[in-house]
């Protein structure tokens, strides 16, 4: 099954925004029968109102330990995004996270297992300077309830929906998708990151059939 | 029972002191923006009118992370010194960039690399309810704070570094007034 991304360009959206009305107004238009609709998990985040800025939040002790931990590229080296995590999924899981994936590093060589045991969050959390200008300032969590997000646009427009986490680094995963996705070929075509991570402003990609 | 105690607290102390030794090492950043080094006034705009006038005047100043660690610049903001009584006549817009991130006037957030050395755009609009020819007889130069937020491996900071902007470059017309380039 091939498909071809079509980056579609919307207004900057906020949490005054409903992510399915977004998706009838920029997206539907240019849809055809057997099209998938994509969207970029830290939009859905925004409009449920998952940032903050680092101003309101105080980090714990714990949280300015450990950030000290991860290295620079991701987002929990930041304190203010380690506490936010922590928060989500709980301080004792982060903790014990840490310890298993310090000593599987350490002992075994092995590196991403504290991603993995930490939760969703922790995967999915953007720090500072992650997102696009106005959110440039913001700590952006991941989306909340992500299968009843592409559930809903499925139940309004009849259409396969996808939320994807995608960068330029070669990374990409599917966060939730609708039954009718293959996940595979998605995270495959999404590698190369047709939304593009700076401020191309095109949080939704038609995946045309071809 | 004591041995135990002993021995506990010793494996205490060196985790505490091997904690310390990883924290010392590992540094932070360390973001200065060197406003006293701001070189490069020149007048771009100036606007004369009928009891109003309006100059824009820009600068550059390095913005360097001397730490071992990247850190972030969130905001820089610049705040007027109290000039006198002339103050109620004027009206200041300082606007900052990082040169080469964006062509307007919006400071986005940036990470700065470790040893990293970067240039920041300063600008100012200046309207003044008289003529540039009496703003520059009555302040030779604006003083203003920049006050800049910076974020590291540790907790977010507020830094403030002065700035002394030339007024005496502004050119004075000797006509009617009007609009320069």
């Amino acid at each position: 099954m091939n498909y071809r991304p079509i980056p579609v360009k919307t207004h900057i959206i906020t949490e005054e925004d409903d992510i399915v009305q977004v998706i009838a107004r920029y997206a539907m238009p240019l849809m055809e029968k057997g099209d998938i609709i994509t969207v970029a998990e830290t939009v859905v985040a925004i409009t449920q109102g998952r940032f903050i800025r680092p101003d309101y939040v105080k980090p714990s002790l714990t949280a300015l330990l450990l950030s000290r931990f991860i290295a620079q590229d991701g987002s929990l080296s930041s304190p203010y995004a380690m506490e936010l995590v922590m928060r989500e999924e709980g301080k004792k899981r982060m903790v014990a996270a840490f310890l298993a994936g310090s000593l599987a590093h350490l002992l075994l060589r092995r590196s991403g297992v504290f991603y993995r045991l930490a939760g969703d969050q922790a995967a999915l959390v953007d720090d500072v300077t992650g997102t696009m200008p106005p959110y440039d300032k913001y700590i952006v969590l991941g989306p909340k309830h992500p299968e009843r997000v592409v559930a809903n646009i499925k139940k309004r427009l009849g259409v396969e929906a996808a939320i994807i986490d995608a960068n330029d680094l070669g990374r990409s995963r599917v966060v939730a998708a609708t039954p009718g996705v293959r996940k595979d070929v998605l995270e495959k075509i999404f590698a190369r990151n047709p939304a593009g991570n700076d401020n191309q402003q095109t949080p939704l990609v038609i995946l045309k059939k071809i | 029972m004591e041995e135990i105690l002993a021995g506990i607290s010793g494996v205490v102390l060196t985790a505490v002191a091997a904690l310390g030794v990883f924290l010392r090492r590992q540094g932070d950043a360390r973001l200065i923006l060197h406003t006293n080094r701001a070189t490069g006034f020149r007048v771009d705009k100036v606007e004369e009118g009928e009891g109003e006038s309006r100059v824009e005047i820009s600068w550059r100043m390095p913005l360097i992370n001397y730490g071992r660690q990247n850190g972030m610049v969130l905001e820089v903001l610049g705040q007027v010194e109290y000039p006198g009584e002339i103050y109620s006549r004027l009206e200041v817009l300082p606007r900052f960039r990082l040169q080469g991130l964006r062509r307007d006037w919006y400071w986005e957030a940036v990470i700065i690399k470790k040893r990293a050395r970067h240039v920041v755009e300063g600008s100012v609009v200046i309207r003044f309810q008289g003529s540039l020819a009496e703003l520059r007889e009555q302040l030779d130069r604006l003083k203003m704070v920049v006050y800049y937020k910076v974020i590291g491996r540790g907790k977010m900071a507020w830094r403030t570094g002065d700035l002394r902007i030339p007024l005496a470059i502004i050119p004075v017309s000797q006509g009617e007034g009007g609009k320069r380039e």
